[in-house]
């Protein structure tokens, strides 16, 4: 009797985490929901049954956000985690010296604010005065219209990105690569691996978990990109960079329309669900191995 | 017992005080709203909020029992609040600042949403662009302010350097000559060539102009889509024209557009009067040197004014001040003197065509090479037919500037790309 009034009591601490929970997560999950299937005009919503899906799905503009997204994912989610990576290892290195301050400049660009970044990389962008197109010239290229053609646009969000995320992988990596025993290493060295050898046969194999981690991190946070399509190039040109995230924002707030806006986030949840399910499923048969 | 039962009774209260601080975000001006029937909250951005703010002070020597409180807010923040408010119609604030193409589209989502007007808005006492923007399905929702009547801003000193006479350029044709002479003979500060204009090539904007001047619209007076009519294609091909000569400045944001002016790499400027005050305030050391004439014309046709931009005010239904906040809303934009102001300090131009009669208006603007500009905006404001711009607007310009991206930067045919955007807009509205 006794235990299970203090049984209670946890949950009454819970409370206001359950409630902030309720209402502002499952409350607008099951709203939007209810919201795919209506049609909002003249001050109400009507009931419209699948209409916003087949619509959706009828949309060229939904299935060059689609591409384009999982363009991203497919290019720019492996090539950050290899150089983050790459980075971790490098600043764990002996002879480094002012690995404070490495690992302090590679995670920067994470908390830095969004605005600021994007406004320098628009400037870093720029045709005709970027320093980007100042170095590609100086190797004796031709200046790339950056934000005004579609594949170098698409590269310069996935530089951004890149830029933009890479430390923050780096430091969780790093935080696993500092867990493995340097005993190992030790062992290794008397044996004569060399670097690369040290690399694959140790640090990948002890750190797979960490890399699965970040990998699923960043697979959901390029699903659901939006910052950088919107503020660099506004999804242009032609639609050409932009993202599921971005035009579900449009339709929702831009063009009022909530129905239709609701059903895109809703088909987003089914691919960010699946994906998830197909990684964590590998993660486990890695583990059973 | 009894401090258990106290225990959870705090944490209740705790969890209740957290739910209601978090979903009273934005309470600042629900909390005012219902304080009493004399205070105004208003949503403004840039110099309109300042111009609003200079006419609160003017209200107050008649209503001194009135409190004001200004929010600042960009555009883009109105209307995300907007989007959230009006469902609930919570959180509102008394008075609203909107651009002029965006009042339709709230008010016939949301129906009942703004206050009916008619009772202080005289339709004959303002500009016809203006009044088609703020009647939706026949009710008065807004209260025009400024009109965005578009002339040609130009600089004198490279059309002189070039050998050009503002006189020479007829139509977009003589338009594109210029540009090229421009561009051969004059220097940036930084030692580029100048170009013509700036143009955003990702966006609508340069289309739109040109299509506004040649008669047409995205939408017809029924609401029908209309993109490819005959004029729209006119528009399209002048523009590809224009475009593919090479004299425009590719822009791609408000920044970089105000920077053509700072930087002196362009020798016109297409715009609507409010960029008068823009350029002003970005090229204070540039006074003398800009003038203003009309937009080219289509080859063969007779020279016309187009529009762009310019806001109006609504007051939301909901608000618990309807009264005083209208009485405001009327001083604040029909007061000859603050109109004046309004055009002077911040090239707001009122669309409140009484006010039309004050001197200042006939005056010559030093910064202007003491051109009378006022008149040449006047004389434009008035031949601007009204639009209509359908609770659809938003998406037909969204797709609009994706249209223009295909002709200006891939290549693609004029007429082709209007095409399948008039047949992508009527999937999607339905008509």
């Amino acid at each position: 009797m006794k235990l299970k009034k203090h049984a209670f009591f946890p949950y009454a601490m819970l409370l206001p985490t359950v409630i902030i929970f309720g209402l502002f997560m499952i409350y607008p999950i099951i709203y939007s929901f209810y919201l795919s299937f209506m049609d909002f005009s003249g001050g109400t919503y009507s009931f419209v049954g699948l209409s916003n899906y087949i619509e959706l799905f009828k949309d060229p503009v939904f299935y060059k956000a689609l591409f384009n997204t999982f363009f991203y994912l497919i290019i720019q989610v492996p090539v950050m985690i290899s150089l983050a990576l790459l980075l971790a290892v490098l600043i764990e290195q002996k002879f480094i010296r002012g690995r404070g301050f490495f690992r302090m400049a590679t995670f920067l660009p994470t908390i830095t604010s969004l605005v600021a970044y994007a406004l320098i990389f628009k400037v870093l962008f720029n045709t005709d005065h970027g320093l980007i197109n100042y170095v590609v010239q100086l190797f004796g290229g031709e200046k790339i219209q950056w934000i005004y053609s579609a594949w170098p646009a698409r590269a310069s969000i996935i530089i951004s990105i890149t830029w933009r995320w890479v430390g923050y992988n780096m430091i969780i990596l790093l935080a696993g690569i500092q867990a493995i025993p340097t005993e190992m290493y030790e062992s290794a060295s008397l044996d004569g691996a060399n670097f690369w050898q040290k690399l694959r046969y140790i640090t990948i194999p002890s750190i797979k978990p960490v890399i699965l981690f970040t990998t699923i991190t960043s697979t959901i946070g390029t699903l659901q990109l939006f910052d950088e399509p919107y503020i660099l190039t506004q999804g242009g040109p032609n639609y050409a960079t932009i993202t599921l995230g971005e035009y579900l924002y449009d339709n929702g707030f831009t063009f009022l329309k909530f129905g239709f806006a609701s059903s895109l986030g809703y088909v987003m949840v089914i691919i960010i669900g699946i994906l998830s399910w197909v990684q964590f499923r590998m993660t486990n048969e890695k583990e059973e191995k | 017992m009894k401090n258990r039962s106290k225990l959870l009774i705090s944490a209740a209260a705790l969890s209740a005080a957290a739910a209601l601080s978090l979903s009273g975000c934005g309470g600042g001006s629900a909390a005012k709203e219902e304080a009493a029937g004399n205070s105004i909250t208003v949503w403004a951005w840039d110099v309109a909020l300042k111009q609003l703010q200079a006419a609160s002070e003017k209200f107050k020597e008649t209503h001194p029992d009135v409190e004001f409180t200004f929010e600042e807010m960009g555009t883009d923040q109105i209307y995300t609040k907007l989007a959230t408010t009006l469902s609930t119609g919570k959180g509102l604030a008394d008075v609203i600042l909107l651009e002029g193409e965006q009042v339709s589209g709230y008010a016939s989502k949301y129906p009942e949403g703004f206050s009916e007007l008619s009772d202080i808005v005289n339709a004959d006492d303002f500009l016809p662009v203006k009044m088609g923007e703020v009647t939706v399905n026949g009710k008065v929702v807004g209260f025009p302010w400024d009109a965005g009547p578009v002339a040609l801003f130009y600089r004198t000193d490279y059309f002189e350097q070039a050998g050009i006479s503002p006189d020479d350029i007829k139509d977009w044709d003589d338009f594109i000559e210029a540009g090229k002479k421009i561009g051969e003979t004059c220097k940036t500060p930084s030692g580029d060539p100048v170009k013509m204009f700036p143009i955003s090539p990702n966006g609508s904007g340069f289309w739109r102009l040109l299509l506004t001047e040649n008669n047409g619209a995205f939408f017809d007076a029924e609401g029908n889509t209309v993109v490819n009519s005959t004029e729209a294609v006119e528009a399209m091909e002048i523009a590809k024209k224009i475009y593919d000569s090479g004299i425009a400045l590719n822009y791609s944001d408000w920044g970089e557009y105000e920077g053509t002016v700072v930087n002196q790499s362009v020798a016109t400027i297409p715009e609507a009067v409010w960029m008068a005050g823009t350029i002003k305030d970005k090229g204070p050391d540039q006074s003398g040197k800009w003038g203003v004439m009309n937009l080219p014309a289509f080859p063969g046709k007779e020279a016309q004014g187009s529009t762009n931009g310019g806001s109006d005010i609504v007051i939301p239904a909901a608000s618990a001040n309807v009264d005083i906040a209208k009485e405001f809303v009327q001083f604040a934009l029909t007061d000859t003197q603050l109109q004046v102001d309004g055009f002077v300090n911040y090239g707001l131009f009122p669309s409140y065509i009484p006010s039309y009669e004050d001197p200042t208006f006939s005056e010559p603007d030093a910064y202007f090479s003491n051109q009378n500009i006022y008149q040449t905006f006047i004389k434009l404001g008035e031949t601007v037919p009204a639009i209509n711009y359908t609770e659809n607007f938003n998406e037909a310009l969204n797709a609009a500037g994706s249209a223009s991206a295909k002709v200006y930067l891939e290549g693609a045919d004029p007429k082709t790309a209007l095409d399948d955007l008039q047949k992508d807009l009527v999937s999607k509205f339905g008509k």
